[in-house]
C-alpha cells in the first residue's frame, strides 16, 4: 500500500462527491449523470488496490445501477452515496477506526521542528492505515493529504488546506456562483439557525442546516477551496449525527453553529474580494482551530449524549430527575418492549405526568408546512431595467396615441374597445414590471434578529426582538441601500436606548427590553419603525452636546423635533463611553444620508423613560416616484410627494419682508423663509406672491416654503438619470418623462432649499407684462 | 512632413456625415452617429454651462443636448425646420455614452479619400484646434472634420457643471 496509491484513490473520492453535489443540484434522473457516477466509481474500484475501497466502489455502483433502474429511490441513493464517500473520504484520511471522529483522539501530537504541532496516525489497523512500521512517517501536507515526511516540510500549520491560493486557475464564472450561491445559504443557515435555538429538536430546521453545509462542502470541494470544504464539511457532520438524533444540540453547540456560519460568510467574503482584485486568496486565521473546536464538540456530544433516550435526557437537563434513574428505567424497558419510558419513569415515581407532558411538548416540532418553492429565474438587472424603461416608454406612447384628438374624433366603438383593451395590457403591464424588482424585506429582518441576540449576549442585556411585517416587498436597491442605516439603527437602539436590566427594574419596568421592528405600507411610502421601550432620548445629553459643539446657541428656542433630529449631525453622539459596538458618532449621519439619497426621511418620537421610535419613510421603489407637478417660471417641475408637508394660496397678510429682502411666510403660526423654484432653477419669476402656491417642505425639522405659480396635479414618474454626459446639477435629482414625452426636472427639496439659503434669494415680484405671457403660455 | 500629413490623412479616410453651422460645413466620422432626430422640446437645465442647450427624452433615455453653435461660440440664431439634433455615441469613464448635438442642418454621408485630408493648420492661440481631427476637400468645398469625442469630453461638462 503505498501513499501515491492512496492519493490518487482520495483525489477521485472527492471528485466522485464533487460530482454528486453538482449532479445533486442539477438533476439526478438525468442518466447520463449516473452513468458519469458510476463510471467514477468504477474508475476509483480499478485505482486501488485497497480492499476496503474497492468494496465500498462495488457497492455504490451497485447503488447507482439501482438508481438507474429505478430500484430504489434517488434521493435515497443519493444519500447513501454521500455517506459512503463521506465515511470512505474519513477512512482514508484517518483510518477506519476514526471514521466519524476527529483524527486527533488516537493519533499523537508531536512537534516537528519548525515547533509547530502536526498529527501522525499511529492507528495500524489493518485497513487503508496498514502503514509498514519501516515506512516513513508522514504528515498533512498543504493539499490536504499524506505526503512523505522525506519529501519535505510542507506547510507550517497543522491545517490540512491550503493557505493562500491562485484564484486564477479556477473558472471565475464557477467561482462567482459558488460566491453567490453560498452567500444565500448562508443567509438561510442564519435564519434557520434562530429558529433551531428556540426548537433545538426540530428535524426539519437541522435538515435545513445540514443541506446547507452539504452543498457548500461539495461545491467547495470541486473548487478545491480546502479551508471552506473542511469547515462546512465538519459542521455537516455534526449536524448529519443531530439529524440522527445521536443528540440535541446544546446551546454551546448552536452558538458554535453561528461563529462557522460567521466564518464561512467572512471567508467568502474574503474569497469575494480577492476574485475582484483578482488576487491570491488567503485563508481567514484561526480557521483549523474552529474546524477543531466543531469536530471536538461533535465528539463531546457523541459521548456525553450517545446513551439517554431524548426524553430522558431532556428530563435529566430539566433537573427533575438523575442519570442513574434513567438508566433504571432503559434497563426495564428492555424487557418490556411495549412500555414508553416516560410511562415506566412515572411508574417508578421518578417524574410526574406533568412534567413529562412538559418535556413532550417541548420535543414537538413547531411544525409548519413546508414553505411552497417558488421558482425563479435569474436575470440581469441591467436586463431588467431595459424592460421597466421600455414598458415605461410603452405607457407614455399608449397614453399619446389614446389621447389623440384625431383618433378620438373617429367615434368608432370597436376602435374605442380595442383601446380600452390595450389601456388595461398596457397598465397591467406597468404593475408586472414595476413589481419584478421588489424583493421582501425578510432577509433584513433576519440579519436584525441576529444582530440584537449577539448584541444582547454582548452587553450582558435582555432584549426581545419582535418584527412585524418582513414581507413588506421593496425596491431590490432600496433594500440594499437600507440595510446599513437600519443595522446601525437597531444597534443604537439596543445598545443606547436599552438599559441594563438591574437599571431597568429600578425603573418599574420589565427586565427584559424590547426592540421591534416593523414595515408596513403607508399610501405610496413604506414605514419602516426601528422601536425600543428603553430610556428614551436624552434631550438635556444632546443640547448640551450641540452647544459643546457649536450646533445651537445656549439660547436659542429651538423645537424638540429639531433636538431630535441634531443627533444626525456628523461626530453627534451622547454617548459617554465609546463602546465596540456603537457611539463613535458616526452612523447617525449616515443614516441619514442613506435615507435621504433613497429620497426617503427619518421621524424620532421619544419620550424620556419610555423609549423611542425611529421611522424610516421609504419610497415604494427607486424607479418610481409620486410627485406633484408644478408650474414655475414657465416651466413644469416635479416635487416628491414625500417630502411636501402641505400646500396653502399665502393671503398678504401672511407674508412678511425682513430687511426688506428675505421674504417669509406664516404657517399655522410658524414663520418660513420663502423661497421661488423658478428662481433657483435660473429662471425668472413668473407670479407675484399672493397669486401663487407656497408649498410647505421639510427637511432635517426644518421647514421651508418654496413659491411655485401653480399645481398642475399629481402623477407617478419614473426618475430617469440625467444624461451622464451631465455631472450632478445642484438642486436637481433627475429628470422625468411627461405623458407628453417631454423631460421635465426633479426638485431635490433639501438641496434646493440649501441652495436658496446660501444665496439668499429674494423674490421679484414679475411686471405686469411678464406675468400676463407667462399666464398665456401656461 | 508630407509624409506624416500623408499618413494622418490615410487614417482618416472613411465615410462622414457631414453637417453646417451657419455656414461653415463640418464632418463627423459616421461610426460615432447614432442616428439623427428632428428638432424636439429640449428641456433646459439650472446652472449648467450656456452651451448645455438641456435634456431630450430620446425612447425613455434622458440625453443632454449640447448646442455646437455656442460651443464654437458662434452667433446665436432662432431653431428653424432644417435644425436638428445628431445623437452621437461617444466615450466616457463610464462606457458609451449618448450625447445629442445640435446643428443647423444635416448636409449628406460623404466617402474621404486620405489623400484629400490635411492636417488641420494652426491658427494662433484664440482657435483650439484640438477639436479638428482634419481639414478635407470633398465636392469643391472644405469640411472640418471634428473629433466629437474632445469636443464633448464628458470630463469637461462634468467639471462646469459640478463648479457651479
Amino acid at each position: 500500500m503505498t501513499s501515491d496509491d492512496l492519493n490518487v484513490a482520495f483525489e477521485k473520492v472527492e471528485e466522485i462527491s464533487a460530482e454528486l453535489v453538482l449532479a445533486d443540484l442539477a438533476d439526478l434522473s438525468d442518466l447520463t449523470a449516473l452513468a458519469g457516477i458510476d463510471t467514477s466509481f468504477e474508475q476509483l474500484h480499478d485505482c486501488t488496490e485497497d480492499a476496503r475501497v474497492r468494496e465500498v466502489a462495488k457497492a455504490c455502483r451497485q447503488t447507482v445501477e439501482n438508481m438507474i433502474f429505478r430500484v430504489c429511490k434517488v434521493e435515497e441513493g443519493v444519500k447513501s452515496l454521500s455517506d459512503a464517500l463521506t465515511s470512505l473520504r474519513r477512512s482514508i484520511k484517518y483510518g477506519p477506526a476514526e471514521a466519524g471522529q476527529s483524527g486527533g483522539d488516537s493519533g499523537e501530537a508531536i512537534k516537528n521542528d519548525d515547533g509547530v504541532e502536526i498529527n501522525i496516525d499511529l492507528d495500524a489497523d489493518d485497513g487503508i492505515e496498514a502503514k509498514a512500521p519501516s515506512a516513513p512517517p508522514v504528515k498533512q501536507d498543504s493539499d490536504g493529504f499524506y505526503v512523505d515526511e522525506s519529501k519535505g516540510a510542507a506547510g507550517g500549520t497543522r491545517a490540512n488546506f491550503a493557505e493562500t491560493m491562485d484564484l486564477t486557475t479556477l473558472d471565475s464564472a464557477l467561482l462567482g456562483d459558488f460566491i453567490a450561491e453560498s452567500q444565500e445559504h448562508l443567509l438561510t443557515a442564519n435564519d434557520a439557525l434562530l429558529r433551531l435555538e428556540a426548537a433545538p429538536a426540530d428535524v426539519d430546521i437541522i435538515n435545513e442546516l445540514f443541506r446547507v453545509f452539504h452543498t457548500i462542502k461539495g461545491v467547495a470541494g470541486f473548487l478545491s477551496l480546502g479551508a471552506v470544504q473542511a469547515l462546512a464539511h465538519s459542521t455537516e457532520s455534526l449536524m448529519d449525527k443531530a439529524r440522527e438524533k445521536a443528540f440535541i444540540l446544546s446551546s454551546e453547540a448552536v452558538d458554535l453553529i453561528f461563529a462557522t456560519v460567521d466564518a464561512l460568510k467572512k471567508e467568502i467574503d474574503i474569497l469575494n474580494a480577492a476574485l475582484m482584485d483578482s488576487m491570491p486568496y488567503h485563508v481567514q486565521d484561526g480557521m483549523d482551530q474552529l474546524i477543531m473546536t466543531v469536530d471536538s464538540m461533535l465528539d463531546n456530544l457523541m459521548g456525553r449524549n450517545a446513551k439517554p433516550g431524548r426524553l430522558g435526557e431532556e428530563l435529566i437537563k430539566l433537573g427533575k430527575i438523575t442519570q442513574d434513574q434513567v438508566s433504571k428505567a432503559l434497563f426495564e424497558q428492555e424487557r418490556r418492549p411495549s412500555s414508553k419510558l416516560g410511562e415506566i419513569l412515572v411508574e417508578h415515581g421518578a417524574v410526574s405526568h406533568e412534567d413529562i407532558a412538559q418535556v413532550l411538548e417541548k420535543q414537538v416540532i413547531i411544525g409548519k408546512a413546508p414553505p411552497v418553492v417558488k421558482e425563479s429565474v435569474k436575470v440581469d438587472t441591467e436586463k431588467l431595467d431595459r424592460l421597466i424603461d421600455m414598458i415605461g416608454e410603452l405607457v407614455i406612447t399608449e397614453a399619446m396615441v389614446t389621447g389623440d384628438e384625431e383618433l378620438k374624433g373617429l367615434r368608432s366603438t370597436r376602435l374605442g374597445a380595442n383601446m380600452r383593451q390595450l389601456d388595461k395590457i398596457t397598465r397591467q403591464l406597468q404593475e408586472i414590471g414595476l413589481s419584478l424588482r421588489m424583493m421582501s424585506l425578510k432577509t433584513q429582518f433576519q440579519k436584525m434578529a441576529r444582530l440584537v441576540r449577539d448584541l444582547a449576549k454582548k452587553t450582558g442585556k435582555e432584549i426581545n426582538f419582535v418584527s412585524i411585517g418582513e414581507d413588506t416587498e421593496l425596491d431590490k436597491t432600496v433594500i440594499e441601500h437600507i440595510a446599513d442605516p437600519l443595522m446601525h439603527m437597531v444597534r443604537n437602539s439596543a445598545d443606547h436606548g436599552m438599559e441594563m436590566p438591574e437599571e431597568r427594574v429600578a425603573a418599574g419596568k420589565p427586565r427584559a427590553g424590547t426592540v421591534t421592528l416593523r414595515a408596513y405600507q403607508k399610501g405610496g411610502s413604506i414605514c419602516v419603525e426601528i422601536e425600543d421601550n428603553g430610556k428614551g432620548l436624552n434631550r438635556d445629553a444632546i443640547i448640551k452636546k450641540a452647544i459643546e459643539k457649536g450646533l445651537i446657541d445656549s439660547n436659542s428656542i429651538i423645537t424638540d423635533n429639531e433636538i431630535n433630529h441634531l443627533i444626525f449631525h456628523p461626530g453627534f453622539s451622547t454617548a459617554a463611553a465609546v463602546t465596540d459596538v456603537s457611539g463613535r458618532g458616526v452612523g447617525m449621519d449616515v443614516v441619514k444620508k442613506n435615507v435621504e439619497s433613497l429620497r426617503g426621511r427619518i421621524e424620532i418620537r421619544t419620550k424620556a423613560g419610555e423609549g423611542t421610535v425611529f421611522t424610516i419613510h421609504l419610497p415604494l421603489t427607486l424607479a418610481i416616484m409620486d410627485g406633484l407637478v408644478v408650474n414655475a417660471g414657465g416651466e413644469r417641475y416635479i416635487i416628491p410627494t414625500l417630502s411636501v408637508v402641505e400646500n396653502f394660496r399665502p393671503t398678504a397678510k401672511d407674508l412678511t419682508e425682513v430687511m426688506g429682502v428675505q421674504k417669509m411666510v406664516m404657517c399655522h403660526g410658524e414663520l418660513l423663509p420663502l423661497y421661488s423654484i423658478a428662481e433657483v432653477m435660473g429662471k425668472k419669476n413668473t407670479v407675484i406672491v399672493e397669486n401663487g402656491i407656497v408649498m410647505v417642505v421639510e427637511d432635517a425639522g426644518k421647514r421651508t416654503g418654496l413659491l411655485v405659480d401653480t399645481i398642475i396635479g399629481q402623477q407617478q414618474t419614473v426618475i430617469k438619470k440625467l444624461g451622464e454626459g451631465v455631472g450632478k446639477i445642484r438642486g436637481v435629482s433627475g429628470g422625468a418623462i411627461m405623458p407628453d414625452g417631454q423631460v421635465s426636472l426633479i426638485i431635490d427639496v433639501a438641496e434646493t432649499v440649501k441652495l436658496s439659503a446660501d444665496s439668499g434669494s429674494t423674490i421679484k415680484d414679475p411686471d405686469a407684462r411678464e406675468e400676463k405671457l407667462a399666464g398665456t403660455v401656461a | 512632413m508630407a509624409e506624416v500629413a500623408e499618413k494622418k490623412g490615410a487614417g482618416l479616410a472613411g465615410k462622414y456625415l457631414t453637417f453646417k453651422l451657419l455656414k461653415e460645413e463640418y464632418g463627423l466620422e459616421i461610426l460615432k452617429v447614432r442616428e439623427i432626430i428632428g428638432m424636439m422640446a429640449i428641456t433646459s437645465l439650472p446652472r449648467t454651462p450656456l452651451f448645455v442647450r438641456g435634456v431630450i427624452n430620446l425612447r425613455g433615455k434622458v440625453i443632454p443636448v449640447i448646442d455646437l453653435r455656442r460651443k464654437f461660440e458662434m452667433e446665436d440664431t432662432e431653431d428653424t425646420d432644417q435644425t436638428c439634433i445628431i445623437v452621437v455615441d461617444v466615450g466616457s469613464k463610464n462606457g458609451i455614452i449618448q450625447i445629442g448635438i445640435l446643428v443647423d442642418s444635416v448636409s449628406e454621408v460623404l466617402d474621404i479619400l486620405g489623400e484629400d485630408i490635411e492636417e488641420a493648420p494652426t491658427f494662433g492661440t484664440n482657435i483650439d484646434t484640438a477639436f479638428i481631427l482634419g481639414m478635407a476637400k470633398a465636392k469643391g468645398s472644405v469640411k472640418i472634420l471634428l473629433n466629437i469625442e474632445k469636443v464633448l469630453s464628458s470630463s469637461e461638462l462634468e467639471n462646469v457643471a459640478g463648479m457651479v
